[in-house]
């Protein structure tokens, strides 16, 4: 016991004491938090510029229609449009086109639009630019069309509309969310990004700690600093006080993190316009993930033990860590399934398998938490899974830390189990 | 004080032997293991450290048997491995520190002994330095500091000069010598002077079995009478090296002046000498290798 506990000091304070790990508790969140959030917060408050676009009107009227409506302004009140005829020749169309396309390439104009003759029995207009990936005025594009298309339609049925938009003007709904304490607003959106958030604190604690895991382990036998500690303490007392020691500094880390989140967060919150995601990160979630945390964390480590007890350089550890990754970033591929339908029966079935448990859970548990049978039947089977690894793994850490050269095979591996 | 090893094997995969039937019985003193390398040393240290576990066979530590009570030998142990390393982040007292808390000593008394180990192995004023920058011959002095830490009844020391500087061997051996008084201590090396110099028994192994335990005069006698100095000319070296046991060669005006380990003179004009540890090294290992090819 007393061995167990001073390894595990050493490891804890060995990771604690290092810049790394307090620069990591502040930049780590950060750094996440710019990757996931800030693409979209950027696209929102970036400044949208003025577009000049050419427009061949084959159909005959639906140009000046589309030039009144096509109004939306920029912040500084100038139009986001400024429309232009071109002729309609249909002997020249194609000079004309290929003159326009010259004009869109030499950046005279940013895009033209060919509208045909048949707009109003469904032939598509063509958008023509040099980025195709304007979808803003793709879609604006598209609106105003379809509504000026409508109308059309209507007068020809006898019906004079004066303010279509008012007329189809379209609603949005507002989320709540039902929980037994009542009701809360909420977002797609905000539930989406706060679950990821999770979920890649769980998968870069867990691989980041992981490694550090496995490495230490080479380092140790290829120092032979293994056979002294090994001459004092026992295979298990050591590896029982590493994963320890670097759970505790793997849970001190998040604990920081949520912190700082609670602490310096709010300002963040409101930038981002996510005010609504207090109601998101309610305690059964925080709850939920720290213990899958936990568990996530020990699961895996036995993996790493593994990983660590049969390599000889960390350049071997990092050649067989893909499969760990992929294990764990299964559930992140298929998160936007999760999120539509979180108690999907193939969902459940594969979150209760040990692996995709902790992702998948914390997935799920922020859409729409699993009953209680299934989080305490997740619980209890990643709970005997890491029985069931530990044993293995500490069979293998035992004959492997003393063992050096080439890696073992497989049926070398299960001659290590049964090794007495 | 007493350490028995009683009929000790340990078989790898492949019925391969790391030791067969290795017997020994050992009391105060410094033993010298001698043995080229894959002879069986590394495993037979490794056991008894209880770093691994024989695959037959007992070893008791004052009739305490240490495969069934490990802790009785691990509180009097002081274990250096070959190819020692260290932690390069830590310091050479953060390092000695922890392996004293693993090895259960109190902290006090811990830090005056680290105190007093710095000392003994020169690295005082390298002690806030981390070891990561430190020589192969200081982590190989650290490592010795280490193993002295909980001032051990049993001392067992792998290949402890080799990275060593000449001034540092010496130093080690003195040491070593030092340190002998109520404790057993194992020296494993292939280098004979090492042994030569500190050595109260030594112990010769091949094959993971025991050639012969007995004192270093004890081994000169088994060649009084079969070193012979031979010159000859350079270019007949080739031809003499397959005829016959060569522990030596100078290079000299008058020809190659060798030393030839042999049970009757060479040549005609071979001069017998004064045997040294080596060559009676060299001759009981060359004479268990022909007793295992008859």
């Amino acid at each position: 016991m007393r061995n167990l506990w001073v390894v595990t000091k050493k490891e804890f304070l060995g990771m604690v004491k290092t810049k790394g790990f307090v620069i990591g508790i502040f930049l780590g969140p950060l750094i996440l938090g710019a990757f996931m959030f800030l693409p979209a917060f950027l696209a929102r408050k970036s400044k949208e510029p003025q577009l000049k676009m050419a427009v061949i009107d084959k159909s005959g009227w639906l140009f000046n229609k589309l030039d009144s409506v096509l109004v939306d302004t920029l912040p500084d009140g100038q139009r986001a449009y400024i429309l232009s005829r071109e002729p309609y020749r249909p002997q020249a169309f194609k000079e004309d086109e290929n003159k326009l396309r010259g004009r869109v390439l030499k950046k005279k104009l940013d895009a033209y639009l060919v509208i045909p003759a048949g707009v109003d029995t469904g032939a598509p207009p063509e958008y023509y630019a040099r980025s195709v990936g304007n979808v803003i005025t793709q879609s604006r594009l598209e609106n105003r069309i379809n509504d000026l298309l409508v109308s059309r339609r209507l007068e020809a049925q006898g019906i004079v509309v004066g303010n279509l938009k008012s007329l189809l003007k379209e609603t949005e709904i507002e989320l709540r969310q039902v929980t037994e304490k009542g009701t809360a607003k909420t977002s797609f959106l905000t539930v989406y990004l706060t679950s990821f958030f999770l979920v890649m604190i769980l998968f870069t604690t867990v691989l980041g700690y992981g490694q550090h895991l496995a490495r230490s382990i080479v380092e140790e036998k290829n120092t032979r600093i293994i056979e002294v500690l090994t001459s004092s303490a026992t295979p298990f007392q050591l590896l029982m006080g590493k994963t320890i020691g670097l759970g505790g500094a793997a849970l001190t880390a998040v604990l920081g993190m949520f912190l700082l989140g609670f602490l310096f967060g709010a300002p963040l919150v409101r930038i981002l316009e996510m005010e609504n995601i207090k109601n998101v990160f309610n305690p059964v979630l925080l709850i939920n993930f720290v213990l899958y945390l936990l568990l996530g964390y020990f699961l895996f480590m036995t993996i790493f033990t593994i990983l660590g007890a049969i390599s000889n350089s960390d350049q071997e550890v990092q050649s067989m860590v893909a499969p760990i990754v992929w294990m764990m970033i299964l559930p992140i591929i298929i998160g936007f399934l999760v999120a539509q339908n979180p108690n999907a029966g193939w969902i459940t079935v594969l979150s209760l398998i040990p692996f995709f448990t902790p992702t998948l859970m914390v997935m799920r548990i922020s859409y729409l938490p699993p009953s209680w049978p299934e989080l305490a039947a997740s619980y209890a089977i990643m709970f005997f899974s890491i029985l069931a690894m530990g044993w293995l793994a500490a069979k293998i850490y035992r004959v492997g830390i003393l063992m050096y050269g080439k890696r073992p095979t497989l049926p070398e591996l299960a001659r290590w189990v049964r090794y007495r | 004080m007493q350490l028995a090893i009683e009929q000790v094997s340990k078989r790898y995969k492949g019925n391969q032997w790391g030791l067969r039937e290795f017997s020994l019985n050992l009391s105060s003193g410094i033993l010298g293991l001698l043995g080229p390398n894959g002879a069986g040393k590394s495993t037979l240290m490794r056991i008894l450290a209880t770093v691994t576990k024989p695959t037959a066979g007992r070893v008791t530590w004052n009739e305490v048997d240490i495969l069934r009570f490990p802790d009785e030998i691990r509180q009097v142990l002081g274990y250096l491995p070959q190819d020692f390393g260290v932690y390069p982040n830590l310091n050479s007292v953060e390092f000695l520190e922890y392996m004293a808390a693993v090895k259960g000593i109190d902290r006090s008394l811990a830090r005056r002994r680290i105190e007093e180990l710095l000392q003994l192995v020169n690295l005082r004023e390298f002690r806030k330095r981390p070891l990561g920058g430190f020589s192969g011959g200081m982590k190989q002095r650290l490592g010795i500091a280490q193993a002295l830490l909980n001032d051990p009844k049993l001392l067992i020391v792998d290949e402890p000069t080799a990275g060593l500087d000449p001034e540092e061997r010496v130093r080690f051996r003195n040491l070593l010598s030092e340190l002998s008084g109520e404790r057993i201590v194992i020296l494993s090396t292939h280098i004979v002077s090492d042994v030569e110099a500190a050595a109260t028994h030594i112990a010769l192994i091949s094959h993971g079995k025991l050639l012969m335990h007995a004192a270093p005069e004890k081994l000169l006698q088994g060649v009084e009478g079969k070193v012979w100095e031979w010159v000859i000319p350079s270019e007949n070296l080739p031809t003499v090296k397959q005829k016959h046991l060569i522990s030596g060669t100078i290079r000299r005006s008058d020809g190659l002046h060798l030393r030839v380990v042999a049970e009757a003179s060479p040549a005609p004009g071979a001069q017998p000498v004064s045997p040294t540890l080596e060559d009676a090294y060299l001759y009981f290992i060359s004479r268990s290798r022909t007793e295992e090819e008859r």
